[in-house]
């Protein structure tokens, strides 16, 4: 076997395996399993799991340059919201709308959601006083 | 034609359709036109109702479409956030809602297309004897302007799970999984089989605009029965 032929099979098989294993256009990291965990056990310590799950897929995916799969910053959001921290989560929920054009019409519903919960708190806090 | 040429090519015929596992094939083009006319961009997904005896199915399912389903080129409505929704709309399965509540639906999640799943069978007990699992599930992805079908996937399905090492869904990664400690239970490793089973189905879906193979992919032929 000549050396031309050694080195066309190998780059064959690596184009080969590499097609195999590269074939998702996002960063998923162990997504599907934090979101079962919780959905299947809906403590805080799940939802905390779930929530550094969503930081890791962002952060990945921003250092790789690839888009964030759709849904992510939104739920980041999400669960910042339900903390009460509505601030950050508005801005996830803007970032969304500014990656994915087509989500515009859900996140403005959810930051309605945000806007209702601030406000539903002055108020809260105006009886308190 | 002798007729030895006629039964050698009735044998022929007989061998093709066994080794196709009888399932009837179509391009995409041919099969979902309704896709390629109304280009749905945004889909969700409803919660996955379930007939089958395994009521567990139901989370492993819903917990594995979003992934297979945005990297067929869609934007889906995060399905945690999604489900809250409905449920504050008194909507805790899929089941109590018809075809009137899809306006709605629009005008929510801006969803130009909802994906509704039935489980109609979800044979666990193949996982450890055969080193697959065998379900029967229905998938239908529906315009939320028009109401008609654009898409479906309606059948049984063997996923192999004995073929493949650790991290896919492999026996021999349920097994080192099962064992470790920090896998609290071991019902959580049929999360990559449950994906499996979404990414075999959802890959006859005619691809979404971020998907490379989007408006490409007319004549690639499918498994649609």
């Amino acid at each position: 076997m000549t050396l031309k032929t050694l080195s066309i099979l190998l780059m064959s098989t690596l184009l080969l395996s590499g097609c195999a294993v590269n074939n998702s256009m996002y960063y998923w990291g162990d997504y599907s399993n934090t979101l079962y965990n919780w959905r299947k056990d809906a403590t805080d310590e799940r939802a905390v799991e779930h929530k550094a799950e969503l930081a890791i897929v962002i952060e990945k995916s921003e250092a790789k340059g690839i888009r964030v799969p759709p849904g992510v910053y939104c739920e980041f959001g999400y669960m910042l919201l339900m903390e009460g921290d509505m601030e950050n989560a508005a801005s996830f929920f803007e970032k969304e709308a500014a990656e994915y054009p087509e989500s515009e019409k859900f996140v403005s519903f959810l930051l309605t959601r945000c806007r209702e919960s601030n406000s539903e708190e002055d108020s809260g806090d105006a009886q308190n006083n | 034609m002798t007729l030895k040429t006629i039964s050698l090519a009735l044998v022929a015929g007989f061998a093709l359709s066994v080794l196709s596992g009888c399932a009837t094939m179509g391009t995409k083009i041919d099969t979902f036109s309704k896709v390629y006319e109304q280009r749905p961009m945004t889909i969700l997904v409803m919660p996955p109702m379930n007939e089958s005896t395994s009521p567990e199915a139901k989370e492993f399912l819903e917990c594995t479409l979003m992934p297979p389903l945005a990297e067929m080129g869609y934007y889906v409505i995060p399905v945690g956030i999604a489900n809250e929704i409905l449920k504050g709309e008194g909507v805790y399965d899929s089941e109590i809602i018809d075809d009137s509540a899809l306006p709605k639906l629009a005008e929510y999640f801006g969803a130009d297309a909802v994906l509704w799943t039935t489980i109609r069978e979800w044979d666990k007990t193949y996982v450890v004897l055969a080193g697959n699992v065998r379900v029967s599930l229905d998938y239908k992805l529906q315009s939320t302007r028009t109401g008609e079908i654009l898409w479906n996937y309606d059948g049984e399905l063997k996923v192999d799970t004995s073929g493949d090492s650790g991290g896919a869904g492999g026996l021999a990664g349920l097994f080192v999984k099962a064992i470790s400690a920090a896998i609290s239970t071991a019902t959580t490793d049929y999360v990559p089989i449950a994906r499996k089973i979404n990414v075999k189905v959802l890959n006859t879906m005619p691809a979404g605009q971020y998907h490379a193979l989007y408006d490409k992919d007319q004549k690639q032929q499918v498994r649609i029965k």
